[in-house]
Order: C-alpha cells, then sequence, then structure tokens
C-alpha cells in the first residue's frame, strides 16, 4: 500500500511537472485527457491479454471492461464538457470533477476484485501499475480543476 | 535461513518488477506528451481523445461479440 502510495506520488509529480509547461488549465486538461485515454487502451490491451493467456477468467474480464468502459464514457462526457468552452469556469470544473471523482474510486486497484484474482503476476502487476497510473493522471485533472478553480 | 534469503530475494524482483512496468507505462506517457507536435491546439487533444476513446469501446465491444452471454 504504501509502496503503490509512493508510486502515485511520484507519477503524480510527473504528470504535473509535464503538463504544467502549457499556459492554461484548458490546455493541461485537454493534454491530460489525451493521457487518460492513451492509458486506458493499455489498461484494456493488458486486461484483455490476461483473458486471452488463460491468467483471467472471462467474467471477471467482463468486469473489468465495463470499468474501462465507464472510464471510456467518462472521458467522452468531459471532451464534450471541454469542446463547449473558451477556458475553464466554475461550472464547466464542477461538472468535470462530478464526472471524474466517481471513476476514479472505481479504479482502485487494490479494492477491485478482478484484479487481485490475475494469477500471473507479471501480468497482475502490469493491470495493477496501469490503473495506478489511471487514477494518477485523473488525480493530476482533478487538481488542475480543482487549484484555479473559483 | 536459506528460505528467508529466498523469499527476500523474490520480494525484492517482485519490486523491481514493479516499478519496471510501472516506470515502462510512465515512459510512454512522457513520449506521448513529448511526441505530441507542439503545434497541436486545444481542440486537437480533445479530438485526438475523443478518437481514443471510441477506439477503446470499440475494443471492448468486439471483446463482447468474442463471448456472447456475458
Amino acid at each position: 500500500m504504501k509502496r503503490n502510495f509512493v508510486m502515485s506520488f511520484l507519477i503524480l509529480s510527473l504528470v504535473l511537472c509535464m503538463t504544467a509547461c502549457s499556459d492554461n488549465d484548458l490546455m493541461k486538461v485537454s493534454k491530460s485527457m489525451a493521457v487518460y485515454g492513451t492509458t486506458l487502451t493499455e489498461v484494456q490491451k493488458n486486461i484483455i491479454a490476461a483473458e486471452k493467456a488463460g491468467f483471467l477468467s472471462v467474467e471477471n474480464t467482463g468486469k473489468a471492461l465495463e470499468i474501462c468502459e465507464r472510464a471510456n464514457v467518462a472521458g467522452q462526457q468531459i471532451v464534450n464538457v471541454l469542446n463547449a468552452v473558451q477556458k475553464l469556469d466554475p461550472d464547466s470544473r464542477k461538472k468535470i470533477l462530478a464526472l471524474l471523482v466517481p471513476i476514479s474510486d472505481s479504479l482502485d486497484p487494490t479494492k477491485i476484485e478482478f484484479v487481485l484474482a490475475i494469477k500471473d503476476p507479471v501480468l497482475k502487476q502490469k493491470v495493477e501499475g496501469g490503473f495506478i497510473l489511471l487514477r494518477t493522471t485523473i488525480s493530476s485533472i482533478i487538481v488542475i480543476s480543482q487549484v484555479s478553480g473559483g | 535461513m536459506a528460505t528467508d534469503a529466498n523469499k527476500s530475494i523474490q520480494t525484492t524482483l517482485d519490486v523491481l518488477n514493479y516499478a519496471d512496468n510501472v516506470l515502462l507505462s510512465i515512459f510512454r506517457i512522457i513520449s506521448a506528451i513529448k511526441d505530441a507536435d507542439p503545434s497541436m491546439t486545444i481542440g486537437d487533444f480533445l479530438e485526438q481523445s475523443n478518437m481514443i476513446y471510441a477506439e477503446n469501446i470499440k475494443e471492448i465491444e468486439e471483446w463482447r461479440k468474442e463471448h456472447p452471454g456475458l
């Protein structure tokens, strides 16, 4: 748990440093949404690979992909919010947070039973690491959306 | 004694392997940001994101087609 926390903190710092180069919050969040999508792609691919290799049951894979699907749909909804604004105003920030916070909670690898059920340790770590990265990316978007809000 | 040492080595290997996987993912993400065309606008990033989400959802749907009844 402590290791996960330290790793998440490091990743969060990195993501924030990378996105800090852009000129405004809307650009930072837009870039982060692309990162979020790319990370989701990685996670999904690892989950499907785990099922194909026989390390994850079809039932658990279905549950895992359901969570990924919700995360993708939330991503699309956030992009729709961002497409409609010229800059992040309090209203759009609120909408983004309302979409992201529940998704972040549902992606906690220590609470997801199918992650624990992956039999191969390498694949398990890949999926776990992917989810941690995903949550960290979400955390960075939440931080950006909250910090300058108001 | 030997068992303890083996356990310790195994734990170290597990941690290194875990860190390796996470670092690989970080590297991919940093590369994705670094390789992004500097002239990319907010609209470009959002369009790219939407395409990624659509592809991801399509991949999930294709997997479901292969596993009917779920």
